[in-house]
């Protein structure tokens, strides 16, 4: 028991990873918008919590599978199940699935209405986040029930010897109650042995377990002058995950965020290059001196996407330019130059829509926004202990490549990715001034909201503090 | 207790089978159902017996009782009693263990084994409550006794290969560790049923209750339509999975009676020694060129049932490749040492049986 309060106690800091666990998606199921909450389950294998909001009202039916995102296993689904349409709100369906193993999975929603069919994949990453403790209730309940098994094996064992074989009606002599004792003493020593056998299976396989408690690949990071050196190695995670498989995300293998540690006044969106299997590098662009914590999102091959942490120290401001340009940050701009929506009031866990409108210098929503990354915005979601980190986009939180590879089977994928606001450049398509980015806190708190958007001038990247109740 | 058990055995493989078709499944599943009914009935008749007894209500033959912390019924009753409260244990601890550590994704796990060993109390507490009434009885009677008691022999062997049937299957046909766990599990049962009985084909007859059950789930169970409920599917299927086809257990069974019957006179390690060699070198001589088949697409039909396969069989697994799985372990000079232990873990378990099946003869009560 002691060792599984210590895995407990061990989870605690690998839980607070700076990802969220929760899935948060808008997007377009054929015709139909859908907002969807999936909330994976904490121990896999386990079942993922699914919520879906139509914004259209004549949704007859969603069904939902589950899938692996890509191999073998994402070519033949599962029965799919029928979500359950509330009662209070028809337009809201609920349902579980089960998630088998950890991986890049995918949750197929398929939508009936009036206006046709439409399909949508949602890419979920599962992996187990924490061990499990008993509680004292069940702990004791099972505590009673061993001791009575234990106490029936001596009780068995002694009747068996001194007076099973015995005819009807007689009365055991001297010798078999004798053996009787005897067999009784064997059969606790046995118990006692098969207890303690058990215990070890038990601490083996909660052991076995607490490898498979996720741990992203670890990054460190080194400065030579301006350039930066990302190292990234295996984490000892019992998945195999390589350190040359990425795969871009809106046009780069790596987006890191490098946010200044004192008063998260500072923060850069930048874009190292790969240089040679787990090596990441960057001429930094101009940047001011400072500690700086450091998130990089990557995406594996399979889909599996992973949120890498680090820090690092610039002595003194590097003057650029930088290699990318993509590159952009700096002080971060307050409001003026957007509008964060009210949102009322916001609670942990609770799924809802940040909404912002970009303004023009006349204070009317801006006409001149351009795609910047291929998406309408970008916005990271910084809680300010640093305990919570989330890059999100118009669709939400999910990764941009696994939601494609998601979609490589859907037919109406084109529809899907343009009317999600993952506007391209130069298609000529309009960015429009308001935008949203649904998502969850997943713990109370005071976060750190930082909008990036792009005028012809431009980048510009902004801030907006909100605080997050229970 | 035979009914019991018999919808407990039915409802192990139809749950096995449904979480290799369907996948998900809840505690209310028939499946499920059929299982701790087996605890329930064996709780309910154990109660009755150990409160009749104990409280000497319905005139019941207080005579051929034991004694348990001032509880009195035949010992059998206990042993039912026992399995049933293990059973039951198992059920919470099952739960918390899924969500402690996830879903069922296998079968040897503690709160599984605890169900298993129940269940095997059940099993057992019916046999001792078969002999401990054949025991007593006239030759006619016992003639029918007997009949039940080797029918329940025969449910202990087929929970025993539910519990090693992850460690059978027929891609593990040819290594030495296949041979070792069923050294370890099964002549236990072959020469404990035939000392008790006193039966001359009693093993054959056991593993013939097996290969029966076991032939009628792999020819029964497809005519179910299915279909997987829970991803990654990586061989569809749109009917219940059954097991594989039985082991040939039946034919070392029926070179141990022959065996056992020509050595009546020679002391018990002897005939464990020579019961359990002959016991572990049969089976090599006939399960190992039989797995050749049964991973050829000569088995791939109704009869055999090789094209079987969970919807969790991934294509390149090396079920569905037709291939042998031969461990590190039993390179160069493992091989025959995994199998020395198998040689001796068969004469070992031989004599523990036979150790059993001299004691059950003797129950009275």
């Amino acid at each position: 028991m002691r060792k599984l309060i210590a895995l407990a106690l061990g989870c605690f800091s690998l839980c607070a990873h700076v990802g969220v666990n929760d899935v948060f998606f808008e997007g377009l199921a054929g015709v139909y918008p859908l907002y969807v909450t999936i909330r994976p389950p904490v121990v896999i294998p386990g079942v993922a919590e699914i919520t879906i909001r139509s914004a259209a009202k004549d949704v007859k039916g969603i069904r939902i599978a589950p899938m692996t995102l890509t191999g073998a296993g994402s070519k033949y689904p599962p029965t799919p199940d029928l979500a359950v349409q509330s009662k209070e709100d028809p337009q809201t369906f609920t349902g579980g699935l089960w998630i088998m193993s950890a991986g890049a999975w995918q949750v197929k929603t398929m939508v009936e209405g009036a206006r046709g069919t439409g399909e949508v994949s949602v890419p979920v990453r599962a992996a187990s986040q924490q061990v499990s403790t008993m509680d004292p209730v069940t702990g004791g309940v099972l505590t009673v029930l061993m001791i009575l098994l234990a106490a029936g094996v001596v009780g068995i064992a002694g009747a068996a010897a001194k007076e099973a074989q015995l005819p009807p009606g007689t009365v055991p002599d001297h010798r078999k109650t004798k053996r009787g004792w005897l067999a009784m003493g064997t059969a606790a020593m046995l118990s006692l042995g098969v207890i303690w056998i058990g215990a070890e299976w038990w601490n083996a396989e909660a052991q076995d377990y607490s490898r498979s408690l996720y741990k992203p690949l670890t990054m460190q990071a080194k400065l030579n002058q301006d350039l930066l050196e990302l190292q990234l190695s295996e984490s000892g995670w019992y998945q195999v995950k390589t350190l040359d498989d990425f795969v871009a995300d809106h046009g780069h293998l790596m987006h890191l965020y490098a946010i200044r540690e004192s008063d998260l006044g500072i923060v850069y969106h930048l874009h190292p290059k790969f240089q040679k299997s787990g090596k990441f590098v960057l001429k930094l662009p101009e940047m001011a001196a400072g500690k700086y914590r450091l998130f990089a999102d990557v995406v594996h091959k399979n889909g599996f996407p992973e949120t890498l942490t680090s820090s690092m120290e610039l002595r003194e401001a590097t003057k650029g330019p930088g290699e990318s340009p993509d590159d952009a940050g700096g002080v971060l701009k307050g409001e003026g130059l957007a509008v964060l929506e009210p949102m009322g009031e916001l609670r942990a866990g609770k799924p809802t829509m940040i909404r912002f409108t970009v303004k023009d210098a006349d204070g009317n929503p801006a006409a001149n926004l351009k795609p910047y990354l291929g998406m309408a915005a970008h916005l990271a979601v910084v809680k300010r202990d640093f305990s919570v980190f989330s890059h999100l986009h118009p669709n939400g939180n999910i990764s941009m490549a696994a939601f494609e590879m998601a979609q490589i089977n859907n037919l109406r994928l084109s529809n899907n990715v343009l009317v999600s606001s993952h506007a391209s450049e130069g298609d000529g398509q309009r960015v429009p001034a308001e935008f949203g980015f649904p998502f969850g806190f997943p713990t109370s708190g005071e976060y750190l909201l930082i909008l990036q958007f792009a005028r012809p001038s431009g980048v510009e990247t902004l801030s907006f503090d909100v605080k997050v109740s229970n | 207790m035979a009914l019991a058990c018999t919808s407990a055995i039915v409802g192990a493989h139809w749950d096995i089978s449904w979480h290799s078709s369907i996948g998900r499944d809840n505690f209310w599943t028939p499946a499920h159902i059929a299982i701790y009914l087996c605890g329930v009935f064996g709780g309910i008749s154990s109660s009755w017996l150990i409160f009749s007894n104990t409280f000497g209500i319905g005139n019941p033959d207080r005579a051929n009782t034991v004694t348990i912390f001032g509880l009195r019924a035949p010992l059998g009753a206990f042993l039912v009693a026992w399995g049933g409260v293990a059973m039951l244990t198992s059920a919470p601890f099952d739960d918390w263990w899924h969500n402690a550590y996830g879903l069922d994704v296998k079968i040897i796990s503690p709160p599984h084994v605890l169900l298993i060993f129940g269940f095997l109390s059940v099993q057992v507490g019916g046999l001792v409550l078969a002999l401990g009434e054949m025991n007593r009885a006239t030759a006619e009677k016992r003639a029918l006794l007997e009949k039940l008691f080797l029918y329940l022999g025969g449910l202990i062997l087929i929970t025993l290969t539910i519990l090693i049937l992850e460690l059978t299957t027929r891609t593990l046909m040819h290594s030495a560790r296949f041979y070792r766990v069923l050294g370890m599990f099964i002549p236990v049962v072959l020469a404990a049923m035939s000392r008790a009985s006193g039966n001359r084909w009693a093993a054959t007859i056991t593993a013939s209750v097996y290969t029966i059950f076991l032939l009628g789930f792999q020819w029964i169970l497809p005519l179910f339509p299915a279909e997987p409920k829970l991803g990654p599917v990586y061989s569809p299927t749109t009917y219940f999975v059954p097991p594989q086809f039985p082991l040939l257990l039946i034919v070392p069974a029926l070179a141990c009676d022959l065996i056992w019957q020509r050595m009546k006179g020679a002391g018990a390690w002897l005939q464990s020694l020579v019961g359990g060699l002959v016991f572990l070198s049969v089976m090599v001589a006939v399960q190992w060129p039989f797995a050749n088949f049964l991973v050829s697409d000569g088995a791939k039909n109704w009869f055999f049932g090789s094209h079987h396969f969970g919807y969790y069989v991934h294509p390149n697994s090396y079920l569905r490749r037709g291939l042998f799985w031969h461990p590190e372990e039993e390179a160069g000079f493992g091989f025959a040492m995994i199998m020395g232990q198998a040689a001796f873990l068969s004469v070992l378990t031989s004599r523990l049986g036979m150790g059993f099946g001299n004691w059950m003869r003797t129950v009275q009560r």
